[in-house]
Protein backbone atom coordinates (compact mmCIF):
# COMPACT_ATOMS: atom_id res chain seq x y z
CA UNK A 1 0.00 0.00 0.00
CA UNK A 2 1.40 3.34 -1.04
CA UNK A 3 2.27 5.70 1.76
CA UNK A 4 -0.04 8.66 1.96
CA UNK A 5 2.02 11.78 1.54
CA UNK A 6 1.51 14.24 4.36
CA UNK A 7 0.26 17.59 3.19
CA UNK A 8 3.10 20.10 2.99
CA UNK A 9 2.93 22.87 5.61
CA UNK A 10 2.22 26.19 3.95
CA UNK A 11 1.76 28.33 7.10
CA UNK A 12 -1.50 29.85 5.83
CA UNK A 13 -4.21 30.36 8.46
CA UNK A 14 -7.88 31.33 8.59
CA UNK A 15 -8.61 34.84 7.42
CA UNK A 16 -11.52 37.27 7.48
CA UNK A 17 -13.22 37.42 4.09
CA UNK A 18 -14.00 40.93 2.89
CA UNK A 19 -17.27 41.95 1.27
CA UNK A 20 -16.25 44.74 -1.13
CA UNK A 21 -17.26 42.55 -4.06
CA UNK A 22 -20.90 42.83 -3.01
CA UNK A 23 -20.92 46.60 -3.28
CA UNK A 24 -23.12 48.38 -5.78
CA UNK A 25 -22.07 51.89 -6.75
CA UNK A 26 -24.58 52.84 -9.41
CA UNK A 27 -28.38 52.87 -9.27
CA UNK A 28 -28.55 49.57 -11.09
CA UNK A 29 -26.46 46.51 -10.25
CA UNK A 30 -26.45 45.50 -13.88
CA UNK A 31 -24.57 48.65 -14.73
CA UNK A 32 -21.99 47.78 -12.07
CA UNK A 33 -21.72 44.29 -13.46
CA UNK A 34 -21.40 45.50 -17.03
CA UNK A 35 -18.65 47.91 -16.01
CA UNK A 36 -16.79 45.06 -14.34
CA UNK A 37 -17.22 43.01 -17.46
CA UNK A 38 -16.08 45.71 -19.85
CA UNK A 39 -12.97 46.48 -17.81
CA UNK A 40 -12.19 42.76 -17.67
CA UNK A 41 -12.57 42.56 -21.42
CA UNK A 42 -10.27 45.50 -21.81
CA UNK A 43 -7.55 43.63 -19.90
CA UNK A 44 -8.04 40.56 -22.02
CA UNK A 45 -7.99 42.50 -25.28
CA UNK A 46 -4.86 44.36 -24.28
CA UNK A 47 -3.13 41.09 -23.34
CA UNK A 48 -3.98 39.69 -26.76
CA UNK A 49 -2.88 42.82 -28.58
CA UNK A 50 0.41 42.83 -26.69
CA UNK A 51 1.05 39.17 -27.44
CA UNK A 52 0.29 39.82 -31.09
CA UNK A 53 2.74 42.66 -31.16
CA UNK A 54 5.43 40.44 -29.64
CA UNK A 55 4.65 37.62 -32.08
CA UNK A 56 4.64 39.86 -35.09
CA UNK A 57 7.98 41.32 -34.10
CA UNK A 58 9.52 37.91 -33.62
CA UNK A 59 8.05 36.54 -36.82
CA UNK A 60 9.22 39.50 -38.77
CA UNK A 61 12.73 39.08 -37.42
CA UNK A 62 13.02 35.30 -37.77
CA UNK A 63 10.80 33.87 -40.47
CA UNK A 64 8.82 36.29 -42.60
CA UNK A 65 6.74 33.51 -44.18
CA UNK A 66 5.21 32.43 -40.89
CA UNK A 67 2.64 35.21 -40.84
CA UNK A 68 0.86 33.58 -43.77
CA UNK A 69 0.96 30.19 -42.03
CA UNK A 70 -0.68 31.70 -38.96
CA UNK A 71 -3.61 32.79 -41.11
CA UNK A 72 -4.00 29.30 -42.56
CA UNK A 73 -3.46 27.27 -39.38
CA UNK A 74 -5.82 24.36 -38.53
CA UNK A 75 -5.47 23.03 -34.95
CA UNK A 76 -5.31 19.32 -34.07
CA UNK A 77 -8.14 17.71 -32.09
CA UNK A 78 -6.01 17.77 -28.94
CA UNK A 79 -5.32 21.43 -29.43
CA UNK A 80 -8.98 22.11 -30.06
CA UNK A 81 -9.84 20.57 -26.67
CA UNK A 82 -7.17 22.59 -24.92
CA UNK A 83 -8.34 25.78 -26.57
CA UNK A 84 -11.94 25.08 -25.63
CA UNK A 85 -10.89 24.86 -21.99
CA UNK A 86 -8.96 28.07 -22.40
CA UNK A 87 -12.05 29.72 -23.89
CA UNK A 88 -14.27 28.56 -21.04
CA UNK A 89 -11.79 29.76 -18.43
CA UNK A 90 -11.69 33.12 -20.17
CA UNK A 91 -15.46 33.42 -20.27
CA UNK A 92 -15.59 32.59 -16.57
CA UNK A 93 -13.00 35.24 -15.75
CA UNK A 94 -14.73 37.98 -17.69
CA UNK A 95 -18.45 37.23 -17.76
CA UNK A 96 -19.20 35.41 -14.49
CA UNK A 97 -19.50 38.78 -12.80
CA UNK A 98 -22.66 39.49 -14.77
CA UNK A 99 -24.47 36.98 -12.56
CA UNK A 100 -23.41 38.74 -9.35
CA UNK A 101 -26.15 39.43 -6.79
CA UNK A 102 -25.43 42.49 -4.63
CA UNK A 103 -25.95 42.59 -0.88
CA UNK A 104 -26.11 45.31 1.70
CA UNK A 105 -22.64 46.27 2.98
CA UNK A 106 -23.51 49.11 5.34
CA UNK A 107 -22.28 49.13 8.92
CA UNK A 108 -19.23 47.40 10.37
CA UNK A 109 -16.65 45.43 8.43
CA UNK A 110 -17.02 41.61 8.47
CA UNK A 111 -15.34 39.71 11.28
CA UNK A 112 -16.11 36.05 10.52
CA UNK A 113 -13.06 33.93 9.74
CA UNK A 114 -12.90 31.48 6.82
CA UNK A 115 -10.36 28.72 6.08
CA UNK A 116 -7.16 29.48 4.13
CA UNK A 117 -7.36 29.67 0.38
CA UNK A 118 -7.74 26.21 -1.15
CA UNK A 119 -4.72 23.94 -0.79
CA UNK A 120 -5.76 21.67 -3.62
CA UNK B 1 20.18 31.14 -16.95
CA UNK B 2 19.77 28.73 -14.04
CA UNK B 3 18.63 29.89 -10.63
CA UNK B 4 22.12 29.28 -9.24
CA UNK B 5 23.68 31.41 -11.95
CA UNK B 6 21.13 34.12 -11.33
CA UNK B 7 21.93 34.15 -7.62
CA UNK B 8 25.62 34.47 -8.40
CA UNK B 9 24.94 37.44 -10.60
CA UNK B 10 22.79 39.01 -7.93
CA UNK B 11 25.35 38.44 -5.20
CA UNK B 12 27.95 40.10 -7.41
CA UNK B 13 25.57 42.96 -7.98
CA UNK B 14 25.01 43.23 -4.22
CA UNK B 15 28.74 43.48 -3.66
CA UNK B 16 29.00 46.17 -6.32
CA UNK B 17 26.12 48.03 -4.75
CA UNK B 18 27.62 48.14 -1.29
CA UNK B 19 30.85 49.55 -2.67
CA UNK B 20 29.41 53.02 -3.18
CA UNK B 21 29.76 54.03 0.44
CA UNK B 22 29.72 57.62 1.62
CA UNK B 23 31.52 56.74 4.86
CA UNK B 24 33.44 53.55 5.65
CA UNK B 25 34.83 53.79 9.17
CA UNK B 26 33.88 50.73 11.20
CA UNK B 27 35.31 51.93 14.50
CA UNK B 28 32.74 51.75 17.31
CA UNK B 29 32.81 55.45 18.07
CA UNK B 30 32.47 56.54 14.46
CA UNK B 31 29.32 56.86 12.36
CA UNK B 32 28.26 53.72 10.55
CA UNK B 33 28.96 53.17 6.88
CA UNK B 34 26.06 54.49 4.84
CA UNK B 35 25.30 54.06 1.14
CA UNK B 36 23.35 56.61 -0.88
CA UNK B 37 21.00 55.25 -3.54
CA UNK B 38 19.26 57.48 -6.07
CA UNK B 39 15.83 55.89 -6.55
CA UNK B 40 15.28 57.84 -9.76
CA UNK B 41 18.58 56.78 -11.33
CA UNK B 42 19.25 53.21 -10.30
CA UNK B 43 22.45 51.71 -11.67
CA UNK B 44 22.25 48.57 -13.84
CA UNK B 45 23.58 46.59 -10.86
CA UNK B 46 20.86 47.98 -8.61
CA UNK B 47 18.15 47.24 -11.16
CA UNK B 48 19.40 43.65 -11.37
CA UNK B 49 18.94 43.37 -7.61
CA UNK B 50 15.36 44.55 -7.52
CA UNK B 51 12.12 44.22 -9.39
CA UNK B 52 10.10 41.20 -10.40
CA UNK B 53 8.53 39.89 -13.60
CA UNK B 54 5.61 37.60 -14.17
CA UNK B 55 6.54 34.25 -15.60
CA UNK B 56 4.08 34.65 -18.44
CA UNK B 57 3.23 37.46 -20.83
CA UNK B 58 -0.53 37.25 -20.28
CA UNK B 59 -0.52 38.09 -16.56
CA UNK B 60 2.12 40.73 -17.15
CA UNK B 61 -0.10 42.26 -19.82
CA UNK B 62 -3.12 42.24 -17.51
CA UNK B 63 -1.16 44.14 -14.89
CA UNK B 64 0.19 46.44 -17.59
CA UNK B 65 -3.43 47.18 -18.40
CA UNK B 66 -4.08 47.98 -14.71
CA UNK B 67 -1.20 50.45 -14.76
CA UNK B 68 -2.48 52.14 -17.91
CA UNK B 69 -6.06 52.18 -16.73
CA UNK B 70 -5.17 53.91 -13.47
CA UNK B 71 -3.06 56.49 -15.24
CA UNK B 72 -5.61 57.34 -17.90
CA UNK B 73 -8.86 56.97 -15.95
CA UNK B 74 -7.35 58.64 -12.90
CA UNK B 75 -6.69 61.70 -15.03
CA UNK B 76 -10.22 61.61 -16.43
CA UNK B 77 -11.70 61.42 -12.92
CA UNK B 78 -9.70 64.41 -11.81
CA UNK B 79 -10.33 66.67 -14.78
CA UNK B 80 -12.22 69.96 -14.72
CA UNK B 81 -15.45 68.57 -16.16
CA UNK B 82 -15.61 65.90 -13.47
CA UNK B 83 -14.85 68.36 -10.67
CA UNK B 84 -17.42 70.84 -11.95
CA UNK B 85 -20.07 68.16 -12.19
CA UNK B 86 -19.43 67.00 -8.61
CA UNK B 87 -19.52 70.58 -7.35
CA UNK B 88 -22.83 71.15 -9.18
CA UNK B 89 -24.27 68.04 -7.55
CA UNK B 90 -23.21 69.10 -4.05
CA UNK B 91 -24.39 72.71 -4.55
CA UNK B 92 -27.84 71.35 -5.31
CA UNK B 93 -27.70 69.71 -1.88
CA UNK B 94 -26.53 72.92 -0.19
CA UNK B 95 -22.93 71.64 0.13
CA UNK B 96 -19.59 72.15 -1.61
CA UNK B 97 -16.49 70.15 -2.45
CA UNK B 98 -14.44 72.77 -0.59
CA UNK B 99 -16.25 72.94 2.76
CA UNK B 100 -15.91 70.66 5.76
CA UNK B 101 -19.01 68.68 6.61
CA UNK B 102 -20.60 67.26 9.76
CA UNK B 103 -21.69 64.16 7.85
CA UNK B 104 -19.87 61.06 8.97
CA UNK B 105 -17.79 59.12 6.43
CA UNK B 106 -20.44 56.60 5.52
CA UNK B 107 -23.09 59.31 5.16
CA UNK B 108 -20.74 61.28 2.90
CA UNK B 109 -20.20 58.18 0.74
CA UNK B 110 -23.93 57.47 0.55
CA UNK B 111 -24.56 61.05 -0.50
CA UNK B 112 -21.84 61.38 -3.12
CA UNK B 113 -22.64 58.06 -4.77
CA UNK B 114 -26.08 59.46 -5.59
CA UNK B 115 -24.09 61.46 -8.13
CA UNK B 116 -23.93 58.79 -10.81
CA UNK B 117 -20.82 59.99 -12.67
CA UNK B 118 -18.94 60.07 -9.36
CA UNK B 119 -20.30 56.63 -8.46
CA UNK B 120 -19.23 55.28 -11.84
CA UNK B 121 -15.68 56.50 -11.28
CA UNK B 122 -15.55 54.78 -7.89
CA UNK B 123 -16.91 51.64 -9.53
CA UNK B 124 -14.16 51.66 -12.15
CA UNK B 125 -11.38 52.15 -9.63
CA UNK B 126 -12.67 49.38 -7.38
CA UNK B 127 -13.09 47.11 -10.39
CA UNK B 128 -9.51 47.64 -11.53
CA UNK B 129 -8.26 46.95 -8.00
CA UNK B 130 -10.16 43.66 -7.88
CA UNK B 131 -8.92 42.74 -11.34
CA UNK B 132 -5.32 43.43 -10.33
CA UNK B 133 -5.45 40.97 -7.43
CA UNK B 134 -7.52 38.39 -9.28
CA UNK B 135 -5.24 38.16 -12.30
CA UNK B 136 -2.10 38.14 -10.14
CA UNK B 137 -3.46 35.43 -7.88
CA UNK B 138 -4.48 33.28 -10.84
CA UNK B 139 -0.99 33.59 -12.30
CA UNK B 140 0.79 32.70 -9.07
CA UNK B 141 -1.46 29.77 -8.25
CA UNK B 142 -0.95 28.34 -11.73
CA UNK B 143 2.62 27.69 -10.53
CA UNK B 144 1.61 26.82 -6.98
CA UNK B 145 3.64 23.63 -6.53
CA UNK B 146 6.77 25.18 -8.00
CA UNK B 147 6.52 28.30 -5.85
CA UNK B 148 5.83 26.39 -2.63
CA UNK B 149 8.87 24.23 -3.33
CA UNK B 150 10.94 27.37 -3.83
CA UNK B 151 9.78 28.71 -0.47
CA UNK B 152 10.50 25.43 1.31
CA UNK B 153 14.02 25.41 -0.09
CA UNK B 154 14.55 29.05 0.75
CA UNK B 155 13.23 28.76 4.34
CA UNK B 156 16.38 26.93 5.37
CA UNK B 157 18.90 28.87 3.29
CA UNK B 158 20.81 32.12 3.79
CA UNK B 159 22.55 34.44 3.83
CA UNK B 160 20.03 35.87 6.34
CA UNK B 161 17.91 33.68 8.59
CA UNK B 162 14.18 33.13 8.81
CA UNK B 163 12.38 32.45 12.11
CA UNK B 164 8.93 30.96 11.53
CA UNK B 165 6.45 30.36 14.34
CA UNK B 166 3.69 27.94 13.31
CA UNK B 167 2.06 28.42 16.74
CA UNK B 168 1.85 32.19 16.52
CA UNK B 169 -1.48 33.44 17.87
CA UNK B 170 -2.52 35.91 15.19
CA UNK B 171 -5.07 38.48 16.35
CA UNK B 172 -8.21 38.85 14.28
CA UNK B 173 -7.35 42.43 13.32
CA UNK B 174 -4.48 41.09 11.21
CA UNK B 175 -6.55 38.53 9.34
CA UNK B 176 -8.41 40.86 6.97
CA UNK B 177 -8.08 40.90 3.19
CA UNK B 178 -6.24 44.21 3.21
CA UNK B 179 -6.25 46.09 -0.12
CA UNK B 180 -8.68 43.43 -1.37
CA UNK B 181 -5.77 40.97 -1.57
CA UNK B 182 -7.35 37.48 -1.61
CA UNK B 183 -6.60 35.78 1.71
CA UNK B 184 -4.92 38.90 3.06
CA UNK B 185 -1.41 38.53 4.49
CA UNK B 186 -2.14 35.33 6.38
CA UNK B 187 -4.60 33.20 4.39
CA UNK B 188 -2.91 32.55 1.05
CA UNK B 189 0.29 30.49 1.15
CA UNK B 190 1.45 32.37 -1.94
CA UNK B 191 0.40 35.73 -0.53
CA UNK B 192 3.94 37.12 -0.69
CA UNK B 193 4.34 36.27 -4.36
CA UNK B 194 0.89 37.68 -5.09
CA UNK B 195 1.55 40.91 -3.21
CA UNK B 196 4.96 41.65 -4.69
CA UNK B 197 3.93 40.89 -8.26
CA UNK B 198 0.79 43.00 -7.95
CA UNK B 199 2.19 46.06 -6.23
CA UNK B 200 5.32 46.47 -8.32
CA UNK B 201 3.20 46.51 -11.46
CA UNK B 202 -0.05 48.02 -10.32
CA UNK B 203 0.70 50.57 -7.61
CA UNK B 204 1.98 54.09 -8.07
CA UNK B 205 1.18 54.20 -11.72
CA UNK B 206 3.65 51.45 -12.53
CA UNK B 207 6.68 53.47 -11.47
CA UNK B 208 7.78 51.07 -8.74
CA UNK B 209 8.87 48.13 -10.87
CA UNK B 210 12.24 48.09 -9.14
CA UNK B 211 11.07 49.11 -5.68
CA UNK B 212 11.92 52.74 -6.37
CA UNK B 213 9.11 53.77 -4.04
CA UNK B 214 10.58 51.88 -1.11
CA UNK B 215 14.10 53.05 -1.76
CA UNK B 216 12.92 56.64 -1.85
CA UNK B 217 11.51 56.69 1.66
CA UNK B 218 13.94 54.29 3.34
CA UNK B 219 16.80 56.54 2.26
CA UNK B 220 15.16 59.29 4.26
CA UNK B 221 14.37 57.41 7.47
CA UNK B 222 15.85 59.27 10.43
CA UNK B 223 19.10 57.82 11.73
CA UNK B 224 20.36 58.43 15.29
CA UNK B 225 22.10 61.73 15.91
CA UNK B 226 25.38 59.91 16.64
CA UNK B 227 25.18 58.20 13.23
CA UNK B 228 25.71 54.74 14.74
CA UNK B 229 23.47 52.12 13.19
CA UNK B 230 24.35 48.64 14.39
CA UNK B 231 20.88 47.09 14.31
CA UNK B 232 17.72 47.97 12.40
CA UNK B 233 14.22 46.58 12.84
CA UNK B 234 11.63 47.03 10.09
CA UNK B 235 8.23 46.29 11.61
CA UNK B 236 5.37 44.83 9.57
CA UNK B 237 7.88 44.30 6.81
CA UNK B 238 5.53 42.40 4.49
CA UNK B 239 7.52 41.16 1.51
CA UNK B 240 10.65 42.90 2.74
CA UNK B 241 10.64 45.65 0.15
CA UNK B 242 11.21 48.21 2.88
CA UNK B 243 13.70 45.98 4.74
CA UNK B 244 16.26 45.19 2.06
CA UNK B 245 16.82 48.88 1.21
CA UNK B 246 17.82 49.44 4.86
CA UNK B 247 20.51 46.75 4.50
CA UNK B 248 21.63 48.40 1.27
CA UNK B 249 21.77 51.77 3.05
CA UNK B 250 23.61 50.40 6.11
CA UNK B 251 25.59 47.38 4.78
CA UNK B 252 27.33 46.69 8.10
CA UNK B 253 24.19 46.76 10.22
CA UNK B 254 22.24 43.72 11.43
CA UNK B 255 18.87 44.20 9.76
CA UNK B 256 15.64 42.46 10.81
CA UNK B 257 12.19 42.36 9.29
CA UNK B 258 9.22 41.46 11.51
CA UNK B 259 5.91 40.35 10.01
CA UNK B 260 2.73 38.68 11.23
CA UNK B 261 1.87 37.01 7.91
CA UNK B 262 3.89 33.82 7.38
CA UNK B 263 3.28 33.78 3.61
CA UNK B 264 4.59 37.33 3.43
CA UNK B 265 7.67 36.87 5.60
CA UNK B 266 8.62 33.62 3.87
CA UNK B 267 8.58 35.47 0.57
CA UNK B 268 10.53 38.37 2.13
CA UNK B 269 13.28 35.96 3.12
CA UNK B 270 13.17 34.24 -0.28
CA UNK B 271 13.49 37.58 -2.03
CA UNK B 272 16.32 38.89 0.17
CA UNK B 273 18.25 35.63 -0.29
CA UNK B 274 17.85 35.91 -4.06
CA UNK B 275 19.22 39.44 -3.82
CA UNK B 276 22.23 38.11 -1.93
CA UNK B 277 21.51 40.37 1.05
CA UNK B 278 22.01 39.19 4.64
CA UNK B 279 18.70 40.29 6.10
CA UNK B 280 16.97 38.37 8.92
CA UNK B 281 13.24 37.89 9.21
CA UNK B 282 11.04 36.96 12.16
CA UNK B 283 7.44 35.79 11.92
CA UNK B 284 5.77 37.50 14.84
CA UNK B 285 3.78 40.35 16.33
CA UNK B 286 5.23 43.79 16.90
CA UNK B 287 3.37 43.98 20.20
CA UNK B 288 5.08 40.78 21.43
CA UNK B 289 8.25 40.74 19.35
CA UNK B 290 10.69 39.02 21.73
CA UNK B 291 13.67 41.27 21.00
CA UNK B 292 15.76 42.51 23.98
CA UNK B 293 15.44 45.95 25.57
CA UNK B 294 17.50 48.77 24.03
CA UNK B 295 18.48 46.50 21.15
CA UNK B 296 17.92 48.48 17.97
CA UNK B 297 19.34 51.77 16.75
CA UNK B 298 16.52 52.31 14.27
CA UNK B 299 12.97 50.99 14.04
CA UNK B 300 11.28 51.69 10.72
CA UNK B 301 7.68 51.39 9.64
CA UNK B 302 6.00 51.69 6.27
CA UNK B 303 2.21 51.90 6.21
CA UNK B 304 1.52 49.61 9.19
CA UNK B 305 -0.40 51.54 11.82
CA UNK B 306 -3.37 52.36 9.59
CA UNK B 307 -3.82 48.59 9.11
CA UNK B 308 -3.80 47.89 12.86
CA UNK B 309 -6.81 48.24 15.17
CA UNK B 310 -6.22 51.44 17.18
CA UNK B 311 -6.82 49.57 20.44
CA UNK B 312 -3.41 47.94 19.86
CA UNK B 313 -1.47 51.08 18.99
CA UNK B 314 -0.41 51.96 22.54
CA UNK B 315 1.01 48.51 23.23
CA UNK B 316 2.89 48.51 19.93
CA UNK B 317 4.36 51.97 20.43
CA UNK B 318 5.53 50.96 23.92
CA UNK B 319 7.25 47.93 22.42
CA UNK B 320 8.97 50.08 19.81
CA UNK B 321 10.17 52.36 22.62
CA UNK B 322 11.39 49.36 24.65
CA UNK B 323 13.49 47.78 21.91
CA UNK B 324 15.12 51.06 20.83
CA UNK B 325 18.37 52.08 22.48
CA UNK B 326 18.62 55.56 23.99
CA UNK B 327 19.08 57.94 21.09
CA UNK B 328 17.51 55.39 18.76
CA UNK B 329 14.95 56.52 16.21
CA UNK B 330 11.54 55.41 15.03
CA UNK B 331 10.53 56.49 11.52
CA UNK B 332 6.76 56.40 11.08
CA UNK B 333 5.89 56.51 7.39
CA UNK B 334 2.18 56.07 7.09
CA UNK B 335 -1.06 57.59 5.92
CA UNK B 336 -2.12 60.83 7.51
CA UNK B 337 -3.77 60.92 10.94
CA UNK B 338 -4.85 63.76 13.19
CA UNK B 339 -2.16 65.52 15.18
CA UNK B 340 0.23 66.09 12.30
CA UNK B 341 0.81 69.84 11.77
CA UNK B 342 2.09 69.26 8.22
CA UNK B 343 -0.93 67.39 6.89
CA UNK B 344 -4.43 66.60 8.11
CA UNK B 345 -7.16 64.21 7.00
CA UNK B 346 -9.79 65.81 4.80
CA UNK B 347 -13.16 66.63 6.36
CA UNK B 348 -14.94 67.63 3.15
CA UNK B 349 -17.75 65.53 1.69
CA UNK B 350 -15.56 64.16 -1.08
CA UNK B 351 -12.60 63.64 1.28
CA UNK B 352 -14.72 61.74 3.78
CA UNK B 353 -16.40 59.75 1.03
CA UNK B 354 -13.04 58.81 -0.46
CA UNK B 355 -11.77 57.68 2.94
CA UNK B 356 -14.89 55.55 3.45
CA UNK B 357 -14.38 54.12 -0.02
CA UNK B 358 -10.76 53.30 0.76
CA UNK B 359 -11.40 51.76 4.15
CA UNK B 360 -14.57 49.89 3.21
CA UNK B 361 -14.35 49.01 -0.47
CA UNK B 362 -11.64 49.93 -2.98
CA UNK B 363 -8.51 49.45 -0.90
CA UNK B 364 -10.29 47.60 1.93
CA UNK B 365 -8.45 48.79 5.01
CA UNK B 366 -10.81 48.08 7.93
CA UNK B 367 -8.78 49.96 10.57
CA UNK B 368 -7.81 53.00 8.52
CA UNK B 369 -10.83 55.12 9.45
CA UNK B 370 -10.17 55.00 13.21
CA UNK B 371 -6.43 55.46 12.65
CA UNK B 372 -7.15 58.54 10.55
CA UNK B 373 -9.16 60.06 13.40
CA UNK B 374 -6.57 59.27 16.09
CA UNK B 375 -3.76 61.55 17.23
CA UNK B 376 -0.83 59.24 16.53
CA UNK B 377 1.93 61.81 17.14
CA UNK B 378 0.47 62.46 20.61
CA UNK B 379 0.63 58.74 21.38
CA UNK B 380 4.34 58.82 20.51
CA UNK B 381 4.88 61.76 22.87
CA UNK B 382 2.92 60.12 25.70
CA UNK B 383 5.14 57.05 25.36
CA UNK B 384 8.26 59.15 25.86
CA UNK B 385 9.44 59.90 22.34
CA UNK B 386 10.64 63.28 21.13
CA UNK B 387 8.58 63.86 17.99
CA UNK B 388 9.40 65.85 14.86
CA UNK B 389 7.76 66.34 11.48
CA UNK B 390 10.13 66.44 8.49
CA UNK B 391 9.43 68.48 5.39
CA UNK B 392 9.10 65.54 3.06
CA UNK B 393 6.47 63.35 1.55
CA UNK B 394 8.53 60.87 -0.45
CA UNK B 395 7.09 57.44 -1.10
CA UNK B 396 3.51 58.51 -0.57
CA UNK B 397 1.92 59.06 2.83
CA UNK B 398 3.27 61.24 5.59
CA UNK B 399 6.30 61.06 7.84
CA UNK B 400 6.80 61.42 11.57
CA UNK B 401 10.15 61.01 13.30
CA UNK B 402 10.41 59.89 16.92
CA UNK B 403 13.59 59.71 18.98
CA UNK B 404 14.07 57.89 22.27
CA UNK B 405 15.74 60.34 24.65
CA UNK B 406 19.32 59.57 25.70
Amino acid sequence: MAEVKKERPDFAVDYVKGDWDRTTYTDNVHIDNLMDCVVGLGAEVWAIKKRNMVLEKLLEEKQPGLNAKVEAYVPSEETKVAWAKERDDWIGRVFAVLARVPQNTSGANPSAKVPPISRS
Amino acid sequence: MTDLERRTVLATAAAALTGAAVGTDEAADKPSREVAIDHENLTPEQRKLMGVRFKGLEAESHLDFVTGFRRVMGRVGGNRDASTETERFLRAKGLSTLDDTDLNHEQAWNLITQDQPFAARLRLMSTIQTLMWDRTMRAMHADRAELLTALEKSDKSGPGKLELNPNLQIPDYARHEIHQQPGGYVGDPLGGFVYHHAVTQGFRGGTADHDENHIEYTQQHLKPADGKVKRVLDIACGTGQSTTPMKMRFPDAEVWGLEVGAPMVRYAHYRAAKMGLEVNFRHGLVEENGFPDNHFCMVTEHLMFHEVAVENHEKIVKEIFRVLRPGGTFSHHDLVSEGNPKQKPSHTVTGKAQLWETTRHNNYEPHYLKYSGSDFPELLRKTGFVVSFPDRSGGGGTHVYATKPV
